[in-house]
């Protein structure tokens, strides 16, 4: 009995505890792609796009204006890669993002290859493990009056050092609460506007072979400044009810 | 814990040894550092404590309040004392006190060694305490001596979901080499002599003169793998292992007089003090990260010398009235004088082009100046009622100081309000309601591995404390302590900062608004056995805190306590058993929240995480001790 009432009489107590300050929510993410028509690239060539599975992610988002450096302490994550199919304009939802309460100003991720102040060389995580290996594979073919190209791509997206983040952006300030979802959206089609595909056209086989992107090629790299400065993910906060 | 401020480091409670100062100023680990490692407990005869801040003899970093530890030995002879215990602990003590020499005249020596529990927690240390009091009449010298040596290594912190998921045990050190190179080092010596005078009219005065040296390393690593070199930025990864290096050398003087009482009426009667506290202290400190097991250094944060003199002066009155109002109040000015040679100040970036030589020198000083004033009113005798205001300062980590700049103190301001009640010898109660303000707390930061300034906070509690002897030989103790502490304006978010770890507002991060401590102790003759009686002694602690908040809205459990000892006693002889944590609760010593990354398999996370260092599970210690 004396148990029970020192008992209750501590919880009384400890029930007087005051404001901790900002708290830890969990937020749901969903990705999609876009639907995409035909669509005309800069040289003329009219792309037909038959698969675009892009692995993203890590992500974290942070309080600062500019990701990177700043963001030491981040204001919510999701350490997993995952892939999205940016020809499937429908949301799916893949996981969840921890983060804390707070304004959310800028975010960083990787394309699912990852570098760690700890490794000699990026790694590939899961996301991008589904992908062979790589941050991004493409199929399509491009059209030009009669000349027609298949074509095929396997693209790393690559820190260029340990420690650093690949993608990093200001985004609109957002505060972060409990209720809130986390929309990833990726658009292929930027990425391959600025492929010079005159270039692959000169690989073709007279048999219709796939030409591969090779690295560090002029399609390879037009890919890659399109994910890394162009047109990067969309991320969108769908808000809770405020 | 005392009144709502974590005096794990030092900074908030001002610890003397008879009177010689031990908190360490502008110490490289947190301000005012303290480590009273080189104690031996036979030899302290009693610790005066004082609450807040109303003695004008309270200097430096007596926010919460001050210790006074008293040495003296009063059973005298040779004793020589043996005790084992849990986890291959071992304790010797030599103790000296001569019988024809007064009790503050001894000399007592310790060993301790351990494995410690759990993993990587075996250390050893032994200290040296020497008091000789000498002199007769008006004139008394003493004489007082301290060597002190220590070495132990730290399992330091585990993060809670890497417990949680079988990674790591709760009592183990992560395996990496960063992890397991964890330990500490400390060397202090003190010598201090000090010259008492009472005339026979009943005025008193004293001069004493002390000269220390502290030598201070340690290495910790509490984020793991997050680091990257300032010198060289492609060196990364190498394990954020912390090496801080602190050497202070320090020369120290005190004077004070206090007059005859002087009686202009008849219910009137009073006395004046005036006294003067000095130290000069040199310290030299670096932080470096190393890399374990070789400790090659891969990066330097910090390589400075720091000069600084503290003179303070103080004028304290004590006055009663008809014998039923004591007034006591005065007034403390102290200055302080800093000297700083930053070598790493004007830091060059690796991509930045050389136009100087790295380095900033620069001094700065200072004065800070308080009031301090309480008043006690005992209407009937055993019933008194307190009623205290006093302000206080704590002196600034010197590297933090511009050229020039009017040295920024942390003030503290306090109030008291307290009633006591004394029934006989019996019962002793003690309410007191508290109020303090301090205009820059600081708080642990874990990727500096010390001590960094938050804000200024307020704390509002109240104390209670209850001591009965209800029959002969039981002596029962409880204290409960409450305190809302409040940070009131924390740094605000900065392009350097931009996600500080607090709001403003809320709850001060490491301070359980509820601790209770509550003793119970008995001591009596067994049986008469010729020569000596056979006396038995048995007692109990429970200490309770309530749960702790942390940083980014976190909050620590609550801890619960119970230790245990029994002994019994021959003449000359005794045995003894200690029992600390007797339910082998098992509970965090030290819970911290900040973003880690020890996971190297796993993608960096750069969330806030919970992290612990485990209490110590039940240990028990047995004890043989022989006095001749």
């Amino acid at each position: 009995m004396l148990r029970f009432t020192l008992s209750a009489a501590l919880l009384l107590l400890v029930a007087c505890v005051a404001d901790t300050g900002a708290g830890f929510v969990e937020v749901p993410v969903r990705v999609s792609g876009t639907e995409l028509a035909p669509f005309e690239a800069r040289d003329g060539w009219v792309v037909t796009l038959e698969r675009a599975d892009v692995a993203v992610g890590p992500f974290y988002f942070c309080a600062a204006e500019m990701a990177g450096d700043l963001c030491e302490t981040a204001r919510g994550e999701m350490l997993e890669s995952v892939v999205i199919d940016g020809l499937d304009p429908s949301a799916r939802e893949v996981g969840a993002m921890l983060g804390i309460e707070g304004t959310v100003r800028s975010a960083m991720h990787d394309y699912g290859l990852s570098w760690e102040l700890t490794e000699t060389a990026p790694r590939a995580t899961e996301g991008a493990e589904a992908l062979g290996g790589h941050s991004l594979v493409l199929a399509g073919v491009a059209e030009r009056g009669e000349a027609q190209v298949r074509f095929e791509a396997a693209v790393d997206v690559v820190p260029n050092r340990a420690g650093v983040i690949t993608v990093r952006r200001s985004l609109d300030t957002h505060e972060l609460v409990e209720g809130d979802a986390l929309e990833v959206r990726v658009d292929p089609r930027p990425w391959l506007e600025d492929v010079r595909f005159d270039l692959l056209a000169e690989k073709a086989d007279e048999e219709g072979e796939p030409v591969a992107f090779e690295v560090d090629e002029q399609p390879w790299r037009a890919v890659v400044v399109g994910m890394t400065a162009g047109s990067r993910p969309e991320l969108r906060w769908a808000e809770a009810a405020r | 814990m005392l009144r709502g401020f974590d005096a794990e480091h030092g900074q908030d409670i001002a610890v003397s040894l008879m009177g010689l100062p031990l908190n360490q100023p502008s110490h490289i680990h947190g301000q005012g550092y303290l480590d009273l490692g080189f104690l031996i407990p036979e030899v302290v005869s009693s610790l005066r404590v004082t609450e807040g801040v109303y003695d004008p003899t309270q200097g430096d970093f007596a926010v919460a309040g001050s210790v006074d530890l008293r040495l003296g030995v009063a059973r005298r002879g040779v004793t020589a004392k043996v005790g084992y215990g849990s986890f291959g602990t071992l304790r010797v003590l030599g103790l000296w006190a001569p019988e024809d020499a007064r009790d503050e005249t001894f000399a007592a020596v310790q060993f301790r060694r351990s494995d410690g529990f759990g993993q990587n927690r075996g250390g050893m240390n032994g200290s040296a305490l020497v008091q000789y009091g000498f002199g007769s009449g008006p004139w008394r010298y003493r004489l007082l001596g301290m060597l002190h040596g220590s070495r132990y290594d730290a399992a330091g912190v585990l993060r809670r979901d890497d417990v949680e998921r079988g990674r790591v045990g709760f009592y183990d050190v992560y395996p990496d080499a960063t992890a397991t190179a964890q330990n500490g080092f400390a060397a202090r010596a003190l010598l201090g002599f000090e010259a008492t005078h009472r005339s026979a009219s009943g005025a008193n005065g004293a001069v004493g003169l002390w000269l220390g040296f502290d030598d201070f390393r340690i290495q910790q690593n509490f984020t793991g793998y997050t680091e990257r070199s300032m010198f060289e930025p492609d060196w990364v990864g190498r394990g954020d292992l912390i090496e801080q290096q602190n050497r202070t050398t320090s020369l120290g003087l005190h004077a004070r007089h206090r007059t005859a009482p002087y009686r202009p009426a008849s219910w009137l009667e009073g006395t004046l003090e005036l006294g003067v506290q000095a130290r000069l202290d040199q310290i030299d400190q670096a932080q470096n990260l190393i890399q374990a097991p070789q400790n090659e250094t891969w990066d330097q944060r910090v390589d400075a010398r720091v000069r600084g003199l503290d003179l303070g002066a103080y004028l304290d009155l004590d006055w009663t009235l008809a014998e039923v109002l004591t007034l006591r109040g005065g007034v403390r000015a102290d200055l302080l004088y800093y000297d700083i040679d930053d070598r790493l100040g004007n830091f060059i970036p690796r991509f930045r082009r050389d136009s100087f030589i790295v380095g900033f020198r620069r001094s700065a000083a200072g004065v800070a100046v308080g009031p301090r004033a309480s008043a006690v009113v005992e209407p009937i005798e055993g019933l008194s009622f307190t009623l205290a205001y006093g302000e206080g300062y704590r002196s600034p980590q010197a590297r933090t100081l511009e050229d020039g700049e009017d040295a920024p103190f942390t003030k503290v301001r306090s109030a008291d309000l307290g009633a006591r009640w004394r029934l006989d010898e019996h019962l002793d109660l003690r309410l007191a309601g508290y109020w303090t303000k301090l205009d820059d707390d600081v708080a642990f930061e874990p990727r500096e591995g010390r001590l960094e300034r938050i804000g200024p906070s307020r704390r509002l509690g109240g104390v209670l404390y209850a001591l009965a002897r209800p029959i002969e030989g039981v002596t029962a103790a409880v204290s409960v302590t409450y305190v809302d502490a409040e940070l009131l304006e924390p740094p605000p978010a900065s392009a350097e900062d931009p996600q500080p770890a607090y709001d403003e507002g809320q709850s001060l991060p490491y301070v359980p608004p509820w601790v209770v401590r509550a003793d119970v102790g008995g001591e009596r003759e067994l049986v008469d056995l010729g020569a000596h009686a056979l006396r038995g002694r048995v007692g109990a602690g429970y200490t309770f805190l309530s749960p702790r908040p942390l940083p980014f809205g976190e909050e620590a459990a609550p801890i619960h306590l119970l230790d245990a000892s029994a002994s019994v006693g021959w003449g000359p002889v005794a045995v003894g058993l200690e029992i600390y944590n007797l339910l082998d609760r098992r509970y965090a010593a030290l819970e911290l929240t900040y973003p880690s990354y020890w996971d190297r398999s796993a993608p960096r996370s750069r969330l806030p995480h919970r992290h612990t260092a485990a209490g110590a599970p039940r240990t028990l210690m047995a004890t043989l001790e022989v006095t001749l």
